[in-house]
């Protein structure tokens, strides 16, 4: 019998076990990290796409009311995903002095996403959430554009 | 001392392993989400404007179409409603009816109603046997018609509409004037038609307040028959700037620069031969020599509605064929 077995194995035992937590860790870690960044990504990479989409009915809706005359009415939908990668998500329609644009905030990861467009027709300041969204515009109330959830 | 039993060895591996699964859990969830917003930024115009537009000029152009035949075909006209309107009233419901049948194929539900009209007066000289604008073979300068008012309640409205000529000789210089009251040294517009060799020219001046506004055009014509559209701006099919906007910016459509209750006058009607047509509207008529003036309608508004799963629009059209663009 060796008079040194008991110490060595408790000694390389522990050291496995430190070592192996450690990198586990590690590994666990950097996995989280690099969902984080990807989650990131797609979220800002999804909102600009909705956002876009949504200025393009702006922009029909804009030249629908531009050709229009006498007592007009437009009401355009499209549906968006209701979440994007597992967050909800809120849009809105600012007419910014002139230069309108549409922000899309996501609630988390908190992610912003701005995008101008041009509209010869006035824009209502207005907020709406993902979903069914509408462009909404009648000339007998204030006469501009805005954007609701329906 | 540790306890080296084979059967709890490799625990942390495990919760590792637990781990990592939860990890690629959520990256095939955010993969999902990227292949879907590769989809949606696929996705085309797919409410239907583009088509409601499309739609909306071919009703205009449709009802331009019957105005214009209604006024030719000159039905009774007591105070509306009345042959004139029951006409055009009829050939809406035919428009709104075959258009709803061909948008409906493609998914879209339109109607077109007739909302309002706007009565004038078609002043026209369609006598073949008279040779010239002026029976009477003299160049003096007579009244066509008095009192013109724009059209009130639309910004864009002119009073005058669908002034053509179809001239088959012009042998010297032709003059249409707008102007708001006698004499002729208060020109607000005027045109001169003369033609040289080939060569038909037109020049418009506009008397803007103090400042004089004047514009040329030249079309060559290689034979009769010299058609000028005058409110459109055209010689024979060809644009003339000096019926439209020149290249400053300047606005010379007819009557520009005339306001509400201004006379029509034409000069020197001697020298040209052939017929001519126009609408004006709200005018005080003035029975001169022989042109021959009947009821007409000078637009019409219809209501207009599109429907599709992804939009409704619905809005008014104003038509009044030949009117002077704004």
């Amino acid at each position: 019998m060796r008079k040194d077995r008991a110490v060595s194995t408790t000694v390389s035992y522990t050291l496995t076990l430190a070592i192996s937590a450690l990198l586990v860790t590690g590994l666990i870690v950097a996995g989280g990290d690099y969902v984080d960044d990807k989650q990131e990504q797609v979220v800002r990479g999804e909102l600009t796409v909705i956002g876009q989409q949504l200025v393009s009915d702006l922009a029909q809706a804009d030249r629908l009311a531009v050709a229009g005359s006498g007592s007009t009415t437009i009401e355009l939908t499209q549906s968006f995903p209701e979440r994007v990668t597992g967050t909800g998500y809120r849009i809105t329609l600012d007419p910014n002095g002139g230069d309108p644009e549409v922000t899309l905030r996501s609630i988390d990861p908190e992610i912003i996403v701005r995008i101008g467009f041009v509209a010869e027709t006035d824009i209502e300041e207005s907020t709406t959430n993902g979903g069914k969204v509408q462009v909404y515009y009648d000339s007998s109330g204030d006469g501009k554009l805005e954007v609701r959830n329906v | 001392m540790a306890d080296l039993d084979g059967r709890s060895r490799g625990q942390i591996i495990l919760v590792a392993a637990f781990a990592l699964a939860v990890i690629f859990i959520t990256l095939a969830l955010i993969v999902n989400s990227a292949i879907f917003t590769q989809n949606l930024a696929s996705r085309g115009e797919t409410s239907g404007a583009d088509d409601a537009l499309s739609h909306r000029a071919m009703v205009e152009a449709s009802v331009g179409e019957n105005i214009k035949i209604a006024n030719r075909r000159n039905y009774p006209a007591s105070p509306p409603p009345d042959d004139l309107t029951a006409a055009i009233q009829t050939s809406i419901e035919t428009i709104s009816v075959q258009g709803e049948r061909q948008q409906v194929t493609s998914g879209g539900l339109t109607d077109v109603s007739y909302k309002a009209e706007t009565r004038g007066e078609r002043i026209y000289q369609e006598n073949s046997t008279q040779l010239t604008f002026d029976d009477a073979a003299s160049s003096s300068r007579y009244v066509v018609a008095k009192d013109v008012n724009h059209v009130s309640g639309t910004p864009d409205a002119n009073g005058t509409r669908a002034f053509r000529i179809n001239a088959s000789t012009i042998s010297g210089p032709f003059v249409a004037e707008a102007v708001n009251s006698d004499p002729h040294s208060n020109e607000t517009w005027e045109m001169k038609l003369s033609k040289s060799g080939d060569t038909v020219q037109i020049e418009t001046t506009r008397n803007d307040t103090a400042s004089n506004i004047v514009e040329t055009c030249q079309v060559t014509v290689d034979s009769a028959p010299y058609r000028i559209d005058v409110t459109e701006g055209t010689i024979n099919g060809q644009p003339c700037d000096a019926l439209g906007v020149t290249d400053d910016g300047e606005k010379l459509t007819f009557g520009t620069g005339a306001t509400d209750g201004y006379d029509i006058y034409f000069e020197g009607a001697n020298n040209i031969r052939g017929n001519f047509s126009m609408v004006v509207h709200d005018a005080t008529g003035t029975a001169s020599h022989s042109l021959s003036r009947d009821t007409a309608l000078y637009d019409v508004t219809v209501e207009y509605t599109y429907e599709t799963t992804g939009l409704y629009y619905e809005t008014e059209i104003r038509v009044a064929p030949g009117e002077p663009d704004a």
